[in-house]
């Protein structure tokens, strides 16, 4: 091991891909014994400046020196093998294997030349997971076990590597608050170690409690490196967007018109919907709140027609729509932008304009006839007042980055000419950026007379953008909740079935009763 | 200003945009082009006006069912039972004819009983939710049975001129019929795929079918609709075939089982799905025909023919996965 002071050193440092300069002379180091965090927007380079350190891409111009040695055509085995690891926000775990056999998956322990060594296999992985504080049995396969218990077991699979550089990114993004302090906790152990930990993360408000250092990219450029005890959050976000974020949740007001969604009594033993009523206007948003898994993704879907319901009555524009699927919701222009943009929103192998127009084709070419002048127009069109960043529309989706994908499917439904919008989690994985212009086309939408109801775990962005907030428990809806009286610990408190309060009704909606929770 | 400056970096920034697929289609065409120089080279007939004109005509069967199976493969899957589909609306085809009815007639009966087969995989596929790999496959048996039991190991020969002009005539006196349906068929095929509201639905459902049904796709009617579409040319293949040939016995369809498919993953249309062309079929279709003629101009002993075409597809579409990943990668 060298001598030198830092782990690692990245100078200079660029990757281009097609159409795309991702890194632009970007520098970065870190020392042993600190949490330095990787800051920027999606698209800012962090993913890519990490697959570099990891080996997983090799720099177009730059170098990497890791422990003052010069560290030339890297692959992720021989990053491993220099002491980087790596945990990726999707983890690389088998899940019909046990944690013990995950943590050696790659130097299994063997005995009598060929047969595993499961005592020993199982010993040492116990030993690694107590030095995490972590208390679970190494024969649990990890498809049985939390999302927190699997990072766990992805660190300690760094921890066999005999890693000194560790990247995470996003490790908090599907972590309980509890889990999250669990976490930090063991993040503070492995630095007291004399680990080098770089965190990437998009949430401002964990930065100042677990980092040291941080460092801000912005368009694939370096922007600059700052001690996290001498900084603001907001100057950090002014150095991630270039410019003065101000209030990120603007509101417009707009008078509500007719109604246009109504839902009666909706029951679907299925799903575990049970008697939800609600229903959506004209020129308002409608917020969705309720605890991940509480139904409210079901309710869209069946609202939409994806999932059937055994009892009650949707009604979309005054039409009946019993028995529908999601061609009778198009049709009556209704659009969904789903959680899984990548699974269910987009067709990433295909083009942005294919994307765009897969909802619209018989409304935009009625004869059969793909217009290839008319699709570029309007393509472009949407490209421009939507601004997706993409060098063309024949581009294909994958390349784009999250907040862009989502403008290409709000695209989609804007060239079907919908008028009730559907989001769900609108924002997730999406970043300041392209959080506020997100924000704005919603605003934008309900100024045009158009309907939005919005499903949102994040409950700032829920009472900041919503007219009315319906709150789900257990697969029905506990409270309605005006935008005025809205409270977060309100909310959480309907959302968790802590009775502080009797439900409340909405004064601008007429005394609808509300369903009562199933217990 | 530099010649660096003005004249490569703008033309590098432009290479950099091409999409890998194009990449991999100028690979293959080229190497489509490379291989016909070698063996014109080593064997001057090759490029006779007599041999060229035999070669293109025996692809043209392959190349009417590879457009089918493109269009099921970008939607769904393979269509495994195109062989057996040929064999048995020609064997209805030319018992009719046979029996003294108009060939028109024969012509219809079996196309539609070949869209009909078609119907019954679409409907296995889509509504049932069997894999298209079983169903097609257990279709094939079960077609090729049925054929088998009509003709029992008989051979049905010589028809009359006016059905076999599909198959036989010179357009012009020069351009034989199977290149004049084939060329039509490919591109018809790749208007439908490229031009068509239709087209868009097959990429779509076959890219993603969740986002499809999600976008308000009918899905089961598109997946339907792709291997009707295969049933019909199929049907349209076998009466070329038969045509061609003036006769017809029950293992008539036997080899283009899976040739039809090889074809199709050797033009680079994605195993799954979403991605390829009709026109990549062709080239792929072209560079089959091209080394099973060389290996008879090169008199190759037919013991190792099979060896030969097994290595062709591997190594024919290996070209085509690096090609398409390298590109990604370092561009």
């Amino acid at each position: 091991m060298g001598n030198s002071e830092y782990l690692l050193e990245v100078k200079n440092v660029s990757k281009v891909f097609p159409g795309v300069k991702a890194l632009d002379n970007v520098s970065f180091d870190l020392k042993p014994g600190e949490v330095h965090i990787l800051l920027g927007e999606n698209g800012a380079g962090k993913s890519t400046l990490m697959k570099v350190i990891a080996g997983a891409y090799s720099p177009d111009g730059g170098e990497l020196i890791i422990d003052g040695q010069p560290a030339a055509n890297l692959n992720p085995r021989k990053a491993q093998d220099l002491g980087v690891g790596i945990i990726y926000q999707e983890f690389n775990l088998v899940p019909y294997m046990n944690v013990a056999e995950n943590i050696f998956i790659d130097q299994l322990p063997v005995k009598h030349f060929f047969r595993i060594d499961h005592a020993r296999m199982h010993r040492e992985a116990k030993e690694i997971l107590a030095s995490l504080n972590m208390n679970v049995p190494t024969t649990a396969k990890t498809m049985d076990i939390s999302t927190a218990q699997q990072q766990m077991v992805e660190v300690a699979k760094a921890l066999t590597h005999k890693s000194r550089i560790l990247i995470m990114d996003e490790p908090t993004a599907s972590l309980t608050d509890r889990e999250i302090d669990q976490l930090f906790l063991t993040i503070r152990e492995l630095r007291a170690k004399g680990m080098g930990i770089i965190y990437i993360s998009h949430r401002l408000q964990e930065l100042k409690e677990i980092g040291d250092r941080v460092t801000v990219l912005r368009d694939g450029k370096y922007i600059g490196t700052r001690n996290l005890a001498e900084v603001t959050i907001e100057s950090l976000v002014t150095m991630m967007v270039g410019r003065e974020v101000g209030e990120l949740y603007e509101r417009v007001d707009v008078t509500p018109g007719e109604e246009v969604l109504h839902v009666e009594k909706l029951s679907s033993k299925a799903v575990g919907l049970h008697d939800v009523s609600m229903n959506l206007r004209r020129g308002e948003i409608v917020g969705l709140a309720g605890l991940v898994g509480s139904g409210r993704t079901e309710l869209v879907r069946a609202i939409f027609g994806a999932d059937r319901h055994d009892a009650g009555q949707v009604t979309i524009f005054g039409e009946n729509m019993k028995g529908s699927a999601p061609k009778d919701s198009v049709r009556n222009r209704v659009g969904l932008l789903p959680e899984d943009r990548k699974r269910q929103g987009l067709a990433l192998i295909l083009s942005v304009a294919e994307n765009t127009l897969m909802a619209s084709l018989d409304k935009i070419f009625p004869g059969g006839l793909v217009n290839a002048r008319k699709e570029k127009d309007l393509v472009d069109g949407y490209i421009k007042s939507l601004r997706i960043q993409t060098p063309s529309g024949s581009r294909s989706a994958q390349y784009l980055s999250g907040g862009n994908q989502q403008k290409v499917v709000l695209a989609k439904w804007l060239a079907t000419e919908s008028e009730i919008f559907i989001f769900d989690e609108p924002t997730r994985g999406i970043d300041v950026g392209a959080k506020r212009e997100i924000y704005g086309f919603m605003n934008r939408l309900k100024q045009k007379n158009c309907a939005v109801l919005m499903i949102s775990s994040e409950l700032p962005e829920v009472i900041g953008m919503s007219d009315r907030i319906f709150v789900m428990r257990e697969g029905s809806i506990v409270a309605e909740v005006p935008h005025d009286e809205a409270t977060q610990e309100m909310i959480i408190s309907y959302a968790m079935g802590a009775d502080v309060a009797p439900a409340r009704r909405s004064a601008a909606d007429g005394a609808r009763p509300l369903p009562k929770a199933d217990a | 200003m530099s010649i660096q400056t003005a004249v490569i970096q703008p033309f590098r920034r432009k290479l950099s945009q091409v999409e890998p697929t194009t990449w991999a289609s100028a690979g293959r065409v080229l190497a489509l082009v490379v291989l016909c120089i070698a063996i014109g080279m080593f064997s001057p007939v090759f490029f006779s006006e007599r041999n060229i004109s035999i070669t293109v005509t025996n692809a043209c069967v392959l190349i009417i069912l590879g457009v089918g199976n493109t269009i099921t493969i970008i939607t769904r899957g393979p269509d495994l039972s195109t062989g057996s589909i040929l064999t048995i609306t020609a064997v209805v085809a030319a018992l009719m004819v046979k029996a003294g009815i108009f060939f028109g007639f024969a012509f219809g009966a079996a196309l539609l009983f070949g869209a009909a087969i078609g119907l019954v995989n679409g409907l296995m596929i889509a509504r049932v939710g069997l894999p298209s790999f079983i169903s097609t496959y257990g279709l094939q048996w079960a077609v090729f049975g049925f054929a088998y039991a009509i003709l029992k190991g008989y051979v049905v020969y010589d028809f009359e001129p006016d059905f076999r002009y599909i198959g036989n005539h010179n357009l012009f006196g020069f351009l034989p019929m199977p290149i004049v349906v084939m060329v039509l068929v490919v591109l018809a095929g790749y208007f439908l795929l490229r031009k068509t509201t239709l087209g868009r639905r097959f990429y779509a459902v076959g890219a993603n079918t969740d986002a499809a049904y999600m976008s308000g796709i009918d899905v089961s009617k598109t997946v339907i609709i792709a291997f009707v579409i295969s049933g019909v040319l199929a049907a349209l293949g076998g009466l070329v075939l038969v045509a061609r040939i003036n006769a017809i016995q029950a293992d008539i369809g036997a080899q283009y089982l899976l040739t039809t498919i090889a074809v199709v993953y050797m033009g680079g249309t994605s195993a799954t799905g979403g991605q390829g062309g009709v026109f990549g079929t062709v080239v792929g279709a072209l560079i089959m025909t091209v080394v099973e003629n060389a290996m008879n101009l090169f008199g190759v002993p037919s013991m190792w023919r099979n060896s030969i075409v097994g290595a062709l597809i591997i190594v024919t579409v290996l070209i085509d996965l690096q090609l398409k990943r390298r590109i990604v990668k370092t561009a």
